[in-house]
């Protein structure tokens, strides 16, 4: 009990600073979040290239500004029915729509082979399960309950989905950066984030039995049926004549340079700002502790123990912890309205969560070195001699 | 009350500085006796009155209070000796300045016994009313005088009713006015029953004492 009322006061006496330490740390941990989501959001992008292996798959883009729209499409079209056979070309689709209860949905058919691609690493949940014959499945985000029915309107036809999967937060889908001169894989969902104001929603086209008009996405992935190398290769030269054609591990070859100089600039970042954290955590521990000594002091000579002493001082830090979780929770709940940095980039996910239990560990017992040092440097005894 | 024999103390032990405080220091005091330390700047008196105190202990020798052997014992039965059976009185008050009178004389309460908060405050204005400041009890230590801190000192070390208290040098930031004030609460403190050692400079402090030992060299050489 003494301990926590000797913890109060040294929080109450030292309050400015103490908050100072607390805003230290919590700092610390939102930039390190931030930038961990940013290094997780482009290495997720790789990670589902992996997806794809057992596909003999392509890529391909209709770069407008290379090459003449009209004509690009009247050749892939022609490509497409001249190569029907040792192809399937499958090119995401899609549109906003609105629920009758209002919600507004960014819409994604997929391909049917791209949907079997796409399971288990990006999706949580189940991915195109059974759902009853009445209703459309689809996948959702997590706000979504398994077994929800969506209603929506699609150029005048009433279609009801049923909520079959749940994505995480950045559902990664391979496409083409779209102002990118090099073939670089970027996901299609990055900004699907909590302050979207669409919920996304996705479904296999082949689901549906009717075309609706909605965008085509810009890039499109080209599965092989055929293992005739000859033939194969003249696919891909015509492909390349009329747009990009890139083999998905050229262009994964491509993203991982891309990822590398991200790196370079990431990495410096985020040691530093640990870094900064450490040093500055270190500094204000001693300051802290300084400040202490001559009540800490007192409190000695009236009956309190050593023991007592270093339980007023984990519990003082343990009240620092709960502040930082305070300052944390409010600053994503202001970033929720004013979007300061994007929430799917501070994101606590698996790995983030662990390098900020790492941040905090690290800082925390820097902070206790820092106190036992210095009390074993300058005891109650030391400063009650050279003071009194 | 207390015996010590044979007490040496040595800092910085085994190195270029290795400075002996206490040789070989022995001192027995009765119960209700009034003693004053006096000698020269740097001979060990505070460092004596540490260890009675329990805020240091020392490298060699036996100390037994209460026929009890106090030398060797644990960091937490050294804290309760301090918070139970011994009261101490600073030169500089060790007080927390901003904290009020009543906050700072309640302080060892809260290293005891758990007891509720009333009785802690009745406590401490019985012992404010003893050193005679209890209208003072709302003020903050830092709008009182000298003598004033003193005062709330001593009721601080006098809360819990120990048998020992003991002051360094605990008139020496007052003038000769409060100075006797304080000497005058000290013996008065001693007439009901406490055993006072008092470490001083100031023969006029040693001659309100019973005994006075005079102190050379980390040995206690004559009783004056």
């Amino acid at each position: 009990m003494a301990c926590i009322k000797i913890a109060l006061r040294f929080l109450l006496k030292s309050l400015i600073l103490s908050i100072i330490m607390m805003m230290q740390l919590s700092i610390t941990i939102i930039l390190a979040n931030f930038l961990l989501g940013k290094y997780n959001a482009l290495s997720d992008v790789l990670r589902i290239t992996d997806n794809f292996s057992g596909y003999d798959t392509y890529m391909y883009m209709p770069a407008s500004f290379v090459f003449n729209s009209d004509s690009r499409n009247d050749n892939l079209e022609h490509l497409l029915n001249k190569y029907k056979s040792e192809i399937i070309f499958e090119q995401s689709v899609g549109g906003f729509y609105q629920a009758n209860n209002g919600t507004e949905y960014e819409v994604y058919a997929l391909g049917d082979t791209t949907s079997r691609t796409l399971t288990d690493s990006t999706i949580n949940g189940k991915w195109y399960a059974d759902a009853e014959c009445l209703y459309v499945p689809c996948v959702t985000y997590q706000d979504h309950d398994l077994g929800d029915i969506i209603s929506l309107v699609m150029d005048n036809h009433v279609i009801e989905f049923q909520v079959v999967g749940t994505v995480s937060r950045r559902a990664n889908i391979l496409k083409f950066h779209a102002a990118s001169n090099k073939p670089v894989l970027e996901h299609m969902f990055a900004n699907n984030g909590e302050n979207s104001p669409y919920s996304l929603l996705l479904f296999n086209q082949a689901d549906i039995p009717y075309e609706f008009d909605i965008i085509a996405d810009n890039s499109a992935l080209v599965y092989f049926n055929t293992n005739d190398d000859v033939i194969r290769e003249k696919i891909i030269q015509e492909f390349r004549n009329i747009a990009w054609f890139v083999q998905l591990e050229d262009a994964r070859i491509e993203s991982e340079d891309q990822f590398a100089i991200h790196l370079k600039t990431l990495t410096p970042m985020i040691v530093s700002i640990f870094l900064v954290g450490l040093i500055s955590m270190l500094c204000l521990t001693v300051l802290n502790s300084i400040r202490h000594m001559r009540i800490v002091s007192i409190y000695y000579i009236v009956g309190m123990s050593w023991a007592s002493h270093f339980g007023s001082f984990i519990i003082y830090m343990l009240l620092q912890i709960v502040g930082v979780c305070l300052l944390i929770g409010t600053f994503l709940f202001f970033n929720k309205i004013l979007n300061i940095i994007p929430m799917e980039l501070v994101m606590l996910n698996e790995s983030n969560i662990n390098i900020t239990i790492v941040i905090t560990i690290a800082t925390i017992a820097i902070a206790l070195l820092a106190q036992i040092y210095m009390r074993k440097k300058e005891t109650p005894v030391k400063y009650i001699k050279e003071s009194w | 009350m207390i015996k010590m024999i044979n007490i040496c103390k040595t800092y910085n032990k085994n190195r270029r500085n290795e400075i002996k405080v206490l040789q070989s220091l022995s001192l027995t005091v009765e119960q209700g006796e009034m003693i004053a330390i006096i000698g020269p700047s740097g001979v060990g008196k505070s460092t004596l009155l540490h260890i009675i105190a329990c805020i240091d202990s020392s490298d060699q020798g036996e100390y037994w209070m209460h026929d009890r052997l106090i030398s060797g014992l644990s960091d937490k039965e050294y804290s309760k000796i301090r918070n139970k059976h011994v009261g101490i009185v600073l030169q500089d008050f060790a007080l927390i300045e901003e904290y009020t009178v009543l906050q700072n004389v309640m302080t060892p309460l809260m290293f005891g016994k758990r007891i509720r908060r009333r009785i802690m405050k009745e406590r401490a204005q019985a012992a404010l009313e003893n050193v005679g400041i209890s209208e003072l009890l709302k003020q903050h230590v830092w709008s009182l005088s000298g003598g004033q801190k003193q005062r709330t000192a001593i009721a601080r070390a006098i809360i819990n009713e120990p048998k020992l208290i003991l002051a360094d040098e605990p008139t020496g930031a007052l003038d000769e006015k409060t100075t006797d004030d304080i000497m005058q609460l000290f013996t008065k403190l001693n007439q009901v029953g406490h055993t006072i050692i008092i470490i001083t400079h100031d023969p006029v402090v040693a001659k309100s004492c019973d005994r006075v030992l005079f102190m050379r060299d980390g040995v206690l050489y004559n009783e004056i």
